[in-house]
């Protein structure tokens, strides 16, 4: 099997920003390989830390997919968002998996004793994933900041060039996200 | 709450936070005089900040694989019966891929065997057609000194393993 290269991936990448959604269904599985690749690949090297930072994965795949090309700052959007969401998807099926796989050993973690540790437990990120769903009905501006710079690992400017707004609004935007996101899983946890 | 609701919460609790800590309540007291229900609402959005650590979503999620049984679908232990017919005796390697455990097979013959299990959250497709191969590689080399496999599997829980002929030996650093 040949490695999905800069060569294919760019020129859909360009399609795609140009409105062709043939282009989009055949990036999808391209960048949702490399992801889990990079995620397994990593997970299997015995590395010290016994960690695996997800948005370091986002920038490999970028580097690995596109690479030296230049790009346009819309293409590269594309991209960062598209990785974004699979990188999420990935992630909360992971946890998800390793949730009902503690549920079955009988190893259940209650949700109140763990929210207020960072966002880094298995059990958290699927919590996080629905109040982030929930809050992109309110704002899908908001939700999709959050996205880019918490799953795509994304800079606050990196993240305004991405979404072409300025970068004082994507703090302002981070900054109400964040409260409203922590307030809705906090008291979500004690009902 | 609505999303036209949330824009009027989000504009004056962004103002707010604009403000000095000790200014904030005066600002949404005078912000929102006309509505109690709406300075509830950002107040308690603002009390928030006390409860919020600091790392929050501010550390990149990652997965912690450091967690006892290295991430297999349940921690296996010496006695215990896998997949319905291998009683396991103990484990003799691990590794990033997974576990090689040293076990008894009763069923249809009785004989000791070694059982490879991939380690939780690497098995995909990819994962399953490497092992595949793996067998089929390992099969095609009928020669004493290499372990055989006997059969490769999942569990009803979806956990991949491979039953191979056990050869016990000294590790090849101690040859």
């Amino acid at each position: 099997m040949s490695a999905p290269s800069s060569d294919s991936v760019t020129p859909l990448l360009v399609r795609w920003n140009s409105g062709d959604e043939q282009a989009l269904h055949a990036l999808v599985p391209i960048v949702y390989q490399e992801l889990r690749r990079l995620a397994h690949h990593h997970l299997q090297s015995e590395r010290q830390e016994h960690t695996l930072q997800s948005t370091a994965i986002v920038h490999e795949a970028y580097v690995r997919l596109v690479g030296g090309q230049p790009l346009e700052i819309a293409n590269r959007t594309h991209f960062f968002a598209l990785a974004s969401r699979l990188m999420r998807q990935i992630l909360v099926d992971y946890a998800r998996n390793r949730n009902a796989a503690k549920r079955d050993g009988g190893r259940r973690l209650s949700l109140s004793d763990e929210i207020d540790i960072p966002m880094t437990i298995d059990e958290n990120l699927v919590v996080l994933d629905q109040a982030l769903n929930e809050l992109a009905c309110l704002d899908e501006r908001q939700a999709r900041i959050v996205e880019l710079k918490f799953f795509g690992g994304l800079s606050s400017s990196a993240a305004a060039s991405e979404m072409g707004i300025s970068r004082t609004t994507v703090d302002r935007e981070w900054a109400t996200a964040r409260l409203w996101l922590h307030r809705h899983i906090r008291t979500s946890a004690q009902k | 709450m609505t999303p036209e609701r949330w824009q009027e919460v989000k504009k004056l609790l962004d103002q707010a936070l604009e403000h000095k800590p000790e200014e904030r309540h005066a600002f949404l007291d005078a912000a929102c005089s006309f509505d109690h229900a709406l300075r509830a609402e950002i107040g308690a959005l603002l009390a928030e900040e006390e409860f919020v650590n600091p790392k929050f979503l501010h550390v990149p999620p990652y997965l912690d694989i450091s967690s006892e049984g290295r991430g297999l679908e349940s921690p296996l232990s010496a006695g215990q019966i896998f997949a319905e017919r291998f009683r396991l005796i103990r484990k003799i390697g691990e590794g990033g891929m997974g576990q090689v455990w040293l076990a008894e097979q009763t069923l249809p013959v009785r004989r000791t065997v070694a059982i490879k299990l991939i380690r939780a959250g690497m098995y995909d497709e990819s994962v399953v057609k490497r092992f595949q191969a793996e067998r089929q590689s390992l099969a095609l080399m009928d020669h004493p000194a290499i372990a055989k496999v006997f059969e490769a599997g999942a569990t009803p829980q979806g956990q991949p393993y491979f039953v191979m002929e056990y050869v016990p030996g000294l590790p090849i650093t101690e040859y």
